[in-house]
């Protein structure tokens, strides 16, 4: 038998049939609306990492007798970092397994991802995608809420003289009640107290202190900063 | 009915579409590239006769089944050369079999004129036999003896060998030059 007659002999055999035009056609577009969603998912991480970036306290490392580098590497926001490098890769992946995928160089999807995140990743940022992001995820993921970078978390330092939360009760021109992100109380003592920036001495207000720990849950702050 | 035989015949990619509307149409397309398929296999392994039989008769029942796949604005011959290709080296991989390649009796000429491209000395290369360029490129890495074969042997251009092993044709230019110069290396 010919080779022509086997493989006819197989199509046969086997009910052998063209697979249907849409299949390719879902898988390849599967493939781009996940490249898709990796470009914009990586700008998301992007634009949540300058915000974090943009609003961290990089001045109080010496509140964490720290160098100032050693206070970048720990309280950096390496979820976010981590976000963004799995997002390009995965838009490498699935970019480079598109039909046509192969013609464009490993640097060239990768720099064009970067690119693509780095620039939308910055309008996000200004819109306050990535603000909201942060909030929406330490709202919601009580691991979130635990990293590192967390300002919840580096705020709560009280040993090191750094406490936040939401001002519950004012008592006097000297003295407020503040609530901490734990449930604590804490009995705020003003004197001569430099208020930053647009922090108000409301009822309701989110605030950072820094100052020194009294005693059990009584500050003395020498500086309160808006949250 | 006495066929015309001033008619033009029909292209690969006409016949993918005639396959498609009747299968007895897919004689032509295997008649077209049985020989090429062969010597090819061939050229990029060590397989005994009967395992290039089964690679081809494998390929061209993947073809058959992904006929739909095949995207009109690439040439055929290059997607069924990627499936060949691919399926050639599936199986080497499997039977963790190392090629040896370039055995075939009927590229003598061709490996001559391949020696030629490379613009070595007269001398060296008067010296030089057959057998040793055939050794020479047999001992370079897969990646690329299988580039130097379809650009010398094969006669493809950069964009269809981009198209047959799925790599840019930046990387493929890259691949060639670096392949030209062990095999000037391999052969001083």
């Amino acid at each position: 038998m010919s080779l022509t007659d086997n493989i006819f002999a197989e199509i046969k055999e086997k009910h052998v049939t063209p697979t249907a035009r849409w299949k390719f056609v879902l898988t390849n577009s599967a493939l781009w609306i996940a490249g898709i969603f990796s470009v914009i998912a990586g700008t998301i991480g992007v634009s949540t990492l300058f915000h974090i970036v943009d609003d961290g306290d990089w001045d109080i490392y010496q509140y964490f007798d720290r160098t100032f580098l050693g206070h970048i590497f720990t309280v950096f926001p390496y979820f976010w970092l981590a976000v963004c490098v799995i997002f390009i890769f995965l838009t490498y992946y699935t970019i480079r397994n598109t039909k046509k995928g192969y013609r464009y160089t490993t640097h060239m999807i990768v720099l064009v991802g970067l690119l693509i995140s780095i620039i939308a990743g910055s309008g996000f940022f200004i819109l306050g995608v990535g603000e909201g992001v942060d909030e929406l995820f330490s709202d919601n993921i009580s691991l979130y809420t635990a990293l590192p970078h967390q300002k919840k978390v580096i705020w709560n330092h009280p040993e090191h003289g750094l406490i936040s939360g939401v001002i519950k009760e004012i008592k006097n021109d000297n003295e407020f009640i503040l609530e901490d992100f734990s449930k604590n109380e804490w009995s705020v003592k003003e004197s001569s107290t430099t208020w930053k920036g647009v922090g108000k001495r409301d009822v309701g207000s989110k605030i950072k202190l820094i100052g020194t720990k009294e005693s059990d849950f009584v500050f003395i702050p020498q500086e309160i900063r808006p949250w | 009915m006495q066929e015309n035989p001033h008619r033009i015949p029909p292209t690969d990619e006409e016949l993918v579409q005639l396959t498609l509307q009747e299968e007895r149409r897919f004689r032509s397309l295997i008649e077209r590239y049985e020989t090429k398929l062969t010597r090819y296999i061939r050229r990029i392994s060590s397989l005994s006769e009967d395992d290039v039989k089964d690679v081809l008769q494998e390929t061209f029942i993947k073809v058959y089944r992904n006929l739909n796949e095949f995207d009109q604005t690439l040439k055929f011959s290059s997607w069924i050369y990627r499936i060949v290709h691919n399926e050639t080296i599936n199986v080497l991989r499997k039977a963790n079999h190392f090629p040896r390649a370039l055995h075939n009796e009927e590229d003598n000429e061709d490996i001559e004129q391949f020696a030629g491209t490379f613009d070595l000395e007269e001398e060296i290369f008067k010296k030089m036999e057959g057998e040793k360029v055939r050794e020479a490129i047999a001992s370079l890495e897969e990646k690329y003896r299988n580039v130097l074969i379809l650009k010398f042997l094969e006669e493809k251009s950069y964009e269809e060998i981009s198209d047959i092993i799925k790599r840019p044709i930046g990387t493929v230019g890259t691949l060639i030059n670096r392949a030209k110069q062990q095999l000037r290396e391999k052969l001083k």
